[in-house]
This record gives C-alpha cells, sequence and structure tokens, in this order.
C-alpha cells in the first residue's frame, strides 16, 4: 500500500480535527435547535483564569475521572485536545475537550447510538436528546470545578 | 469524477462507522508513550470486571472469564503505543437446553473490558500530567 492510499485510508477512519482551538460560545438561532440552555451547559467555554496548560491538562483529565455518575476514558491526544470517552447501554460518545492557556471547551468528536448529533455546527451539537447534554453537562460541570481548584 | 470520488468516500464512511458500533472493544486504545508497565496496567484493568490475567506461552497476555454459563478468552494485541482486543474463544457450559452464544452480550462484555483498560490508562496519564504540573509550579 503506498503512502497516498494510507493517507486517504487514515482520513476516512478519523474525523477531522483541523484546529483544536477553544472560543467563545455565542449560540446561533437556527432550527431545528435543542435549548439555548442545554447547548450552554456542554459546549460553553470554561474561562481558566491564565492557568497553566500543564495545569489544565491535568485538571481535564481529573474531572473526567471524578465527573458524577460515570468516569470518563481518556481516548486519545493531540496538539490542545484530548479526546474523552463515554460508554454506557451501548451508546458512545467520544468528546474533544479544547484548551489552552484562556479557555476550555467541550466540543462533539463522534458518537454511535442514541447520542448522534442531529446538528453539528462547528462541532457544537445543536440538537441532540436531552441525554446527551444531561451526561455531558456533568464532564463540563466536572472539568470547571478542577480548573478552579488549581 | 467528483461525483463519483464524493460516492466512494461516503460509502466507505458509512461501512466503517457500522462496523466500528458493531464491534467497538475490536478498536485499539492508544496508550502512546505513557504505559511502562503493560503487565501492571492489565491486572488493574481485567480485574475490575473478575477477568483473570493469563500470561500466554509467548509472554503476551491475554485475559479469561466463566460468567452467566460464558466461558471466553480473549488475547491483548500490543502494537506501537496501542493495545488491543481480541476474542479468541467463547463457549457456554452447563447452559441447559439453549446454549446459543448471544453475540451482543459478548461485544458488550468485551466492550466494558475496553474500557476497563481505558480507565486505568486515564489514571496513568492523569498521574503524568500531575507530575509536569507540579515540576512547571516548583
Amino acid at each position: 500500500m503506498n503512502i497516498k492510499k494510507t493517507f486517504l485510508l487514515g482520513l476516512l477512519a478519523f474525523p477531522f480535527v483541523a484546529f483544536a482551538e477553544p472560543s467563545v460560545l455565542k449560540v446561533k438561532k437556527i432550527k431545528p435547535k435543542s435549548s439555548t440552555k442545554y447547548i450552554n451547559a456542554v459546549h460553553k467555554e470554561i474561562q481558566t483564569h491564565n492557568k497553566s496548560l500543564a495545569g489544565i491538562k491535568y485538571a481535564i483529565l481529573e474531572g473526567m475521572l471524578t465527573t458524577r455518575g460515570y468516569k470518563w476514558a481518556f481516548e486519545g491526544e493531540g496538539d490542545g485536545y484530548i479526546l474523552a470517552r463515554f460508554d454506557y447501554r451501548g451508546d458512545t460518545n467520544i468528546m474533544r475537550i479544547e484548551y489552552n492557556t484562556e479557555l476550555v471547551q467541550l466540543k462533539y468528536h463522534k458518537a454511535w447510538g442514541d447520542y448522534v448529533c442531529k446538528k453539528l455546527i462547528d462541532d457544537i451539537c445543536y440538537k441532540n436528546s436531552r441525554g446527551y447534554y444531561n451526561y455531558i453537562k456533568n464532564l463540563r460541570h466536572s472539568i470547571a470545578q478542577q480548573i478552579d481548584r488549581l | 469524477m467528483y461525483k463519483v470520488l464524493f460516492l466512494i468516500i461516503a460509502i466507505s464512511l458509512s461501512i466503517s462507522a457500522q462496523a466500528y458500533e458493531d464491534r467497538a472493544y475490536k478498536r485499539p486504545v492508544n496508550t502512546y508513550h505513557y504505559v511502562k508497565n503493560v503487565e501492571s496496567l492489565l491486572t488493574s484493568a481485567v480485574s475490575r470486571d473478575n477477568w483473570t490475567l493469563v500470561k500466554q506461552e509467548n509472554g503476551s497476555f491475554g485475559a479469561k472469564i466463566s460468567h452467566k454459563s460464558y466461558l471466553i478468552n480473549v488475547s491483548f494485541i500490543e502494537g506501537d503505543g496501542t493495545i488491543a482486543l481480541h476474542l479468541d474463544s467463547v463457549n457456554r457450559v452447563d447452559c441447559g437446553k439453549s446454549c446459543k452464544v448471544d453475540q451482543e452480550q459478548v461485544d458488550y462484555w468485551l466492550l466494558r473490558l475496553r474500557r476497563s483498560i481505558a480507565v486505568e490508562l486515564t489514571l496513568i496519564v492523569k498521574k503524568a500530567a500531575m507530575k509536569e504540573y507540579l515540576l512547571t509550579e516548583e
């Protein structure tokens, strides 16, 4: 298999991660859409108050392991992001937790089962079942708590 | 030309997504450079759901479990910065009239085993991150 083929197969196997960069969330007015409250509960940026990158990475991992109800597992990492995975009762979610020295933000990466996003814009999930927002808000909350403790 | 290419990519994506969904446990766990002692990681991981770690003749590791009349044997395939699960055998014993293997149930148990490995890995990655954090704070 030549290099071109290997590269193309690699592209098919994984979603693109063009720029792992968190940003301030501005919820768009579109339809269909879950409530803004739900979208913010999962995807709203977390202020880090200029903590060190090493500290933020540690806080994210600690937050994953101490999420209320269910531990999130490390699925991979790259420059400025960590992939966190949730497998529960046949449903799988992989969130991409993007971070820099100012912000941390959860982005939708991939899902199987009931939590596949029905309306995805810039990796922010605008329409999904209530379970998606309920489970993942706990992860965001847990990470925010750990960052506060740094 | 572009339409054909688009169609091929769409079909491939659909097939690969379905395959992963059906056999999610097969997706390798990315360990990168974090795991120095595979045996220790696997020992902790398998014990979470009462699997037993088995050291195979070639030095690699496997695991077995006897649960709800199922006897399951798996191997751990170590790659370059990855650990993958391979189902070696599944049999049912003392199962009465119906001894059919429920593959969906087996897949669920194997996915739980994969998750246990990933959770143990998360603890190791967190420990490494904490070490780095403490060094930067000094």
